[in-house]
């Protein structure tokens, strides 16, 4: 295996007023470069299991680290940071800027420290070129369809070059074709970078080599496939 | 749909309750403003009530008043409360203070029997004074008084026929118990700010100190309880000739003889006994000398009558006089060495304005020589001349006339003693009239034979005689008065547009945070359209809602309009108390303002909901079901770039042409230039939020919701528009009293007396009758002004002015100095306009004549004149700002032809380098008579404060109203990060730290403060210009700046407090719909 990009060792989450742990011990390592489906019915603690690992949330007891570093003492710039740096998120709602363009959504990572450099918006450009947008750089959100804005919102998980790119249910809104292309984007990353995946849908997870179940809290069937 | 609307509106209870509360400041601000109309009313009406008291009718008769006796009928005749009192102008002086405006009223059982109050009347010699004037005064009982009137009189001292040296008497009295507050404390019967000074004293003390003897004669007659009507009928029933000052005595030769202590018999009087058979007219004139070659004999009385006319003495003369013919009695002809043929030249005085006496000569030939004897030696022609007739010796003559006691001869003497005033000449009536008639009479005395009957000559004379004739007026005073109590200006409605800004601001929000409600339920809503609810249902549902919510907005702000009524008398109680001129208003709230306030606050609210709900539901249904009424941001629409240029062009076609002049035009054509400049300011926010320029997550984001960003930078720029621009265009230039077009005419000082002057200072006898020095400088710069005393029009005084106080100018005084701007063309000459017989033209200060009379040029206000007809007083100019507020100038000799009993002159203004000199000598010499003068400048001031606190309460106010708004502007952020936490949890996602998303949400709400505000301030500057163009305005920059910033600052410290919290909660599970 290569070596672990992020590491989760008994991870606890349990939310203010529950009266059981969202999650209940969790250990999982994602290594550099590999491709993870985390799949579980609804309510099972998927989405939480990808807020931890993205950092946007806080585990009730247990550790996390990123690069080999424990996460858990850093404030919330330090984990911003990190987030900028070395993390890409793709959700189901897209959550695009209305009020921007193609190009100027995917540079909103840049706007995060500074304003996106001529390398970036060229890397931009690249990105919405190859997922098929190349003429729709200047197009609002309101004049791109759901499959579109979508892509959108993966190249803006990747214009910084991320080393792990979290996805959310990214086909919960797209049809059975643009679900497709977009599950073959992702497992079409470059070598070095780790994606995983939270989905219910069965056929999304068959695309990833390892495929993870979380039921109760508590991830099961850890075999890797492949 | 009930049992739905309230689960609604109990489950989004948090954020109803904010809609709840903006409603009940909507209804707290409106109703709570329109109190004080109310409020103002209300002191109107108590005003009204103190003053008059029961009192419905007054009866007056200027100069002389009316019998007592005359009074008691009227009481008889209308069996109801009549008092006669003696009602004259006063000033009242004390060792340690002078009281310039006091009214000293005479008054017997009968007024304090209307009163009520059996001991109102204090004994003879002393006086009865209310707290406050005690206080000013600083006297206590037991302490003396000093009171200065003038005497009345029958004719106006204005005639030099009158005797002026001893016209204003003065008298000292102890001070009795004070008057307790109740009526007649306060009786007056005008409309005038302040509360009168009303010093009551014995009415027959006060005539014997008058000197007046002879019957009893009263000033005013009260009425309490019939209206005027019954009264007019009344008084045409009981008066006598007696009240009209008329005498009708019998001579020594049995003859009827009409006469009057008037001297001069008014026409309508004349015309009447004229018109009674066998009526033989004259007209007895003062000569000062006839000469016949190198003689003269100096002094006496020469008669006037018609050829043929039934008098005893006709007989004597002869028949057919010619025009030039004189017959000499032979005492006469024989001083004269004159006999028939021969020429003599008689030397007569003309009686001018001011006492003034000049002499005109006529030369008569001589047709007779008659003895003296019988018909000829009738004392009883002579009309009764002060200070000469019941004087023994024509050496202790003391009359108005100038006479010069050292001409006067042994003979003379003889001939006095001997026939008294009996006339040494006679002439044709028609010759008499051509060279001595005056403007108040043209015949001494009426004659008729023996042989008439007495009683028919007086019935005949009432017969043809009305009560107007004889100068009686009745006055409808409770009418008057009530009509006052109206304001001038409506003070609730003032008071609404003084919150215009908090107004808008308050109903501004209610209806973003209905939009938010409503928006907050689009998903709601859409689901019940999708099962089957028309469009109009649900709209239903959302008023039924709108409606329980506006119901307990009002429900809830009702009681705290009492509050906000509360605080804003406190305001004009205190630092505002010039706009009230420091009347204290009561706290009243009418039924209908309560009504009207609710209602319109019920109807804005739900107004503004009803258009919210129109908004979402003419959409489709999948919008609102897939959760919102999504933010798409604003494409360009197409109104902003027209709105843009035409409003640009249009302020600077209007700042062109505007004049830099205070009028109501300009102050209109100002709201319109900045109204132009914020419209194109608006519109090229609203292009700009269409465009995609900038930094996409900087202040473009504001183009998310076009509408919304809209409102807030509308709110903020109309508000600070209305205070900068107010505020701004308040000031005012310090005016240059030396600037003839400027609201001083280019006069210095400005003066009033209580008491009339009725001299010339600018002629060597009236400085030397009033203790001027002869040589005192610049005399020549002084314009005097006769008054006639009426409702006060001015911005000081409340209440609708009726028939506001009339000033009498020599035209000519102003025209050759060319004093003061004339607007719209008008001319000084103007006033000398003829309009008929009933009507005089008037010129008047602009805002007295727009606010305080709500007229126009061409309008007219109605007056009784002496003689009790109407006189229309015709507006045929303006002049803007000018010392003359409250009043209207007409011409002089057309004020006394109607008010002949205002001729002297009661205010002055001085001009010219000595004008400080001029101005200090005549308020010591005239202090006696109440003057008090003061530069212009001041006057100008004490007008201009009204406005300027009306300025600075708008201020105040619209500042009030701009920091609600950029505390609305924390709640469009708080309610806009809501609806973008998917966005905002995004941000932070993607490694935005929470001061970082913070201070996005800080910049884009900042820009749109600061548009607002900057449109509102450009705008208001600009619309300015012109006022800010002219030389010497100062306008308060500071004030407006402060008022601005703190604006800015509040808005600031609203988004950041705002931002602070939303962002702390924004959760970052918003980024996923599973929320587990």
């Amino acid at each position: 295996m290569s070596d672990p990009l992020i590491s989760l060792t008994a991870v606890r989450r349990r939310f203010p007023g529950a009266e059981v742990d969202t999650l209940a011990g969790v250990d999982l390592t994602v290594a550099t470069g590999e491709r993870l489906a985390v799949v579980g019915p609804s309510g099972s603690g998927k989405s939480t299991l990808l807020f931890v690992m993205g950092l946007l949330d806080t585990p009730t007891s247990g550790s996390v680290a990123l690069g080999g570093r424990d996460v858990g003492t850093l404030d919330d710039a330090a984990r911003a940071a990190l987030r900028r740096e070395h993390l890409g998120f793709v959700f189901q709602d897209h959550h695009l800027l209305p009020q921007a363009t193609a190009l100027e959504n995917v540079l909103v990572p840049w706007f995060a420290d500074g304003r996106p450099n001529a390398a970036a918006r060229d890397r931009a450009r690249d990105l919405l070129t190859r997922l098929g947008l190349g003429d729709r750089l200047d197009h609002r959100p309101e004049a791109l369809s759901t499959g579109q804005r979508q892509r959108v919102a993966v190249a803006r998980a990747l214009v910084r070059r991320p080393r792990l790119v979290l996805a959310d249910e990214p086909t919960g809104s797209l049809d059975r074709a643009r679900a497709r292309e977009l599950v073959d984007l992702l497992t079409r990353l470059q070598d070095d970078v780790a994606v995983v995946v939270v989905t219910h849908d069965p056929e999304v997870a068959a695309a990833f080599p390892r495929t993870l179940r979380l039921v109760d809290g508590r991830l099961a069937d850890a075999a890797v496939a492949g | 749909m009930i049992r739905l609307a309230w689960a609604g509106l109990r489950h989004h209870r948090r954020v109803v309750s904010g809609v709840v509360l903006g409603v009940a400041l909507t209804t707290a601000l409106l109703v709570g403003g329109l109190a004080m109309g109310d409020s103002l009313t209300a002191a109107l009406r108590q005003r009204t009530a103190s003053r008059l008291g029961p009192v419905t009718v007054a009866i007056e008769r200027p100069g002389n008043g009316l019998t007592l006796a005359t009074a008691t009928a009227l009481g008889q005749v209308l069996q109801a409360p009549v008092a006669g009192v003696l009602s004259l102008p006063a000033v009242a002086a004390s060792p340690q203070g002078q009281a310039r405006q006091v009214r000293l009223l005479g008054a017997d059982a009968a007024l304090a029997t209307m009163a009520g109050q059996p001991d109102l009347v204090p004994p003879p010699g002393s006086v009865r004074l209310d707290a406050s004037l005690a206080r000013r005064l600083g006297v206590v009982p037991g302490d003396r008084v000093t009171l200065r009137a003038e005497r009345p009189g029958a004719l106006s001292r204005d005639v030099a026929l009158t005797r002026d040296a001893d016209a204003v008497v003065g008298q000292s009295a102890e001070v009795g118990p004070l008057l307790d507050g109740r009526w007649p404390t306060d009786l007056a019967l005008d409309v005038t700010p302040g509360d009168p000074d009303v010093v009551l004293v014995d009415a027959t003390w006060l005539r014997t100190r008058l000197g007046q003897t002879g019957d009893p004669r009263v000033d005013q007659v009260l009425v309490a309880g019939p209206d005027a009507t019954t009264v007019q009928r009344a008084v045409a029933q009981a008066w006598t000739l007696a009240d009209a000052d008329l005498d009708l005595m019998v001579s020594e030769g049995g003859e009827h003889v009409l006469s009057t202590p008037r001297i001069l018999l008014a026409d309508a009087v004349a015309e009447a006994a004229a018109a009674v058979p066998d009526a033989t007219p004259a007209l007895v004139w003062f000569f000062d000398q006839v000469r016949h070659d190198d003689r003269s004999s100096p002094y006496g009385f020469v008669a006037a009558i018609p050829n043929g006319s039934t008098a005893a003495v006709a007989e004597v003369l002869p028949a057919g006089l010619g025009d030039d013919e004189i017959v000499l009695t032979d005492w006469l002809a024989d001083d004269l060495r004159a006999a028939p043929g021969d020429t003599v030249v008689l030397r007569y005085p003309e009686l001018g304005a001011a006492r003034d006496v000049t002499y005109g000569e006529h030369a008569f030939t001589v047709a007779a020589v008659v003895p003296v004897d019988g018909a000829t030696a009738d004392p009883s022609w002579m009309p009764p001349i002060e200070g000469m007739a019941g004087e023994k010796s024509c050496r202790a003559w003391d009359p108005g006339l100038p006479v010069d006691l050292d001409r006067i001869r042994d003979t003379d003497e003889a001939w006095w003693l001997a026939h008294g005033g009996t006339p040494k000449a006679w002439i044709r009536l028609s010759t008499g009239q051509a060279l001595w008639s005056t403007p108040h009479g043209r015949l001494t005395s009426v004659r008729w034979p023996a042989r008439t009957d007495a009683d028919a000559i007086a019935s005949a004379l009432r017969a043809h005689l009305s009560p107007g004739d004889a100068g009686l007026r009745v006055l409808p005073v409770k009418e008057h008065l009530v009509a006052s109590e109206r304001p001038a200006n409506d003070f609730g409605q003032l008071f609404a547009g003084f919150q215009a800004v908090l107004l808008f601001s308050a109903l501004l929000l209610t209806a973003l945070q209905a939009a938010f409600v409503v928006e907050g339920r689009a998903r709601e809503l859409g689901v019940l359209r999708a099962v089957g609810w028309t469009r109009g249902r649900v709209t239903s549902l959302l008023l039924l809602e709108g409606a329980c919510v506006a119901t307990a907005g009002v429900v809830l702000g009702l009681p705290a309009a009492w509050g906000v009524a509360a605080v804003w008398r406190a305001g004009l109680d205190g630092v505002w108390s010039t706009a009230t001129t420091g009347v204290s208003l009561p706290l009243a709230l009418s039924a209908s303002t309560v009504a009207i306030g609710a209602v319109a606050a019920w109807a804005m609210a739900l107004g503004a909901m009803a258009w919210t709900a129109w908004r979402l539901l003419r959409a489709d249904v999948r919008p609102l079901l897939v959760d919102a009424v999504e933010p798409q941001a604003a494409r360009a629409a197409r109104w902003p770039v027209p709105v843009m240029v035409i409003g640009a062009l249009g302020a600077a076609a209007v700042v062109a042409t505007t004049p830099a002049e205070r009028t109501p035009e300009a102050a209109l054509r100002f709201f319109a230039a900045g109204g132009l400049v914020l419209l194109a300011g608006l519109g090229q926010a609203r292009w700009w939020l269409g465009r995609a320029g900038g930094d996409p997550l900087g202040p473009r984001a504001a183009s998310r919701r076009p509408r919304r960003s809209l409102s807030v930078v509308t709110l903020l720029a109309l508000g600070a528009f209305l205070v900068a621009g107010v505020g701004l265009g308040g000031g005012r230039a310090e005016p240059d009293p030396a600037d003839r077009a400027s609201g001083s005419g280019g006069f210095a000082w400005v003066g009033d007396t209580t008491l009339p002057v009725n001299v010339s200072v600018a002629s060597a006898a009236g400085r030397q009758a009033l203790g001027l020095p002869d040589d005192l400088p610049g005399v020549d710069g002084v314009v005097p002004l006769s008054r006639v005393d009426g409702d006060d029009a001015s911005c000081l005084q409340l209440g609708a002015a009726q028939a506001p106080t009339l000033l009498g100018v020599d035209p000519t005084a102003l025209s050759t100095r060319g004093a003061f701007a004339l607007l719209g063309g008008a001319t000084w000459d103007d006033l000398t306009r003829d309009l008929g017989p009933h009507a005089i033209a008037a010129v008047g200060d602009t805002a007295t004549v727009t606010w305080g009379l709500h007229l126009g040029v061409g309008d007219a206000v109605t007056w009784t004149d002496d003689h009790g007809e109407l006189v229309d007083v015709v507006i045929v100019g303006t002049v803007a700002s000018s010392v003359f507020q409250g009043s209207l100038l007409v011409d002089r000799d057309a004020l006394v032809r109607h008010f002949p009993h205002a001729a002297g002159a009661r205010t002055f203004l001085v001009d010219g380098p000595d004008a400080d000199a001029v101005a200090s000598g005549l308020a010591s010499a005239l202090g006696d008579r109440g003057a008090a003068f003061e530069p212009t400048s001041e006057r100008l001031h004490r007008y201009a404060a009204v406005e300027d606190t009306y300025i600075a309460i708008f201020r105040a106010l619209g500042g009030m109203g701009l920091v609600l708004g950029a505390l609305g502007v924390g709640l469009v952020l708080v309610r806009g990060v809501q609806e973008r936490r998917g966005e905002l949890a995004l941000l932070r996602a993607v490694g935005f730290t929470r001061p970082a998303v913070g201070r996005l949400l800080v910049r884009e709400h900042l820009f749109l403060v600061a548009l607002g505000l900057v449109y509102g301030t450009v705008a208001a500057v600009v619309a300015v210009v012109p006022i800010l163009a002219t030389p010497g305005v100062q306008p308060p920059v500071g004030e407006v700046a402060a008022i601005l910033a703190l604006t800015g600052a509040v808005a600031a410290a609203a988004v950041v407090v705002a931002t602070r919290r939303a962002v702390a909660g924004v959760p970052l599970a918003e980024l996923v719909r599973d929320r587990a």
